[in-house]
């Protein structure tokens, strides 16, 4: 059952970074970083990792003259979260006392 | 978060999940300051304005509403403006949730000028608004108080309905103070803590 999750998502990090987009959807790279308490190096990679496996997308643009990256949670990665969620909570169910 | 490539285990994702979420809705809720604002001066108005409707020898011509937007507005413009150049952030609740208070401000002038075109009193509607406001505003930001909050303001506009016109901005104050301040005062402390 272990196994059967998904491993991309069996990372803290990219695990907290998803979590918090199925609640706002999309948030900008610096309220990621401050909720998941991320270095900006180790969150950009993560965040290359999630939108090449197509779980989120991302929009690069300027607000009041400072860049601001957006990062949007896809279909592809709503399903992959709950199906990771509904992975574990079979996972509990099932596991021996 | 610095073991970010070592694998979690079930149990450990599991936690992950339940806090970042439960951090989330926490932190994306706004800090109340408009519900505050614009709380302070209903109900300020509607006493002023009950009490003139009220004191002997006066003729009350509504002018303590005219107070609302002449403060209400620029604060808000002024407080919105400092903050858009301070945090720079996006996410969705808070989106949908500015987008119900600004249909908010656009159909209460018109429903206020509709109202009084017709000489209708506009307490009534204006209360279901405001109702439906804090109702979409509790709904998008998971926060009970302010569902409660309108089911308050939609019961003061059926109060109203068996009430003469004269008691109307008392009850409006009421279920301003009640349905408005005090969601806009826990939302205040839930941001904080």
């Amino acid at each position: 059952m272990y196994e059967e999750l998904d491993s991309l998502l069996l990372s803290q990090l990219r695990l907290a970074a998803m979590s918090y987009l199925m609640v706002v959807k999309e948030a900008d790279f610096n309220t990621i970083k401050d909720q998941t308490g991320a270095s900006s190096g180790n969150l950009s990679v993560q965040i290359n990792k999630l939108q090449e496996a197509g779980y989120i997308e991302v929009e690069k643009t300027y607000r009041n003259n400072y860049p601001l990256t957006i990062c949007k949670i896809t279909p592809a990665g709503i399903q992959a979260f709950e199906g990771f969620y509904r992975h574990l909570q079979t996972y509990f169910k099932e596991k021996p006392e | 978060m610095e073991n970010s490539e070592s694998k979690l285990t079930p149990e450990e994702s599991l936690l992950v999940i339940h806090q970042t979420i439960e951090k989330a809705k926490r932190d994306v809720q706004d800090n109340g300051f408009h519900l505050l604002l614009w709380g302070i001066l209903v109900v300020a108005a509607g006493l002023v304005d009950f009490y003139m409707s009220q004191a002997e020898g006066m003729d009350n011509k509504h002018f303590a509403w005219a107070i609302l937007p002449v403060i209400g507005v620029p604060v808000t413009i002024l407080y919105e403006w400092r903050r858009q150049k301070t945090v720079i952030q996006r996410n969705t609740i808070l989106k949908w949730y500015s987008l119900v208070w600004l249909g908010f401000g656009i159909s209460l002038p018109m429903l206020i000028a509709f109202a009084v075109a017709q000489h209708l009193p506009p307490t009534q509607p204006i209360m279901v608004l405001t109702g439906f406001a804090l109702f979409m505003s509790g709904v998008v930001l998971s926060f009970r108080p302010l569902v409660w909050g309108a089911a308050i303001v939609w019961a003061g506009a059926v109060a109203c309905l068996f009430t003469d016109f004269l008691w109307h901005s008392l009850i409006m104050a009421i279920a301003v103070a009640l349905g408005y301040l005090i969601p806009g005062f826990l939302l205040q402390r839930a941001k904080k803590h």
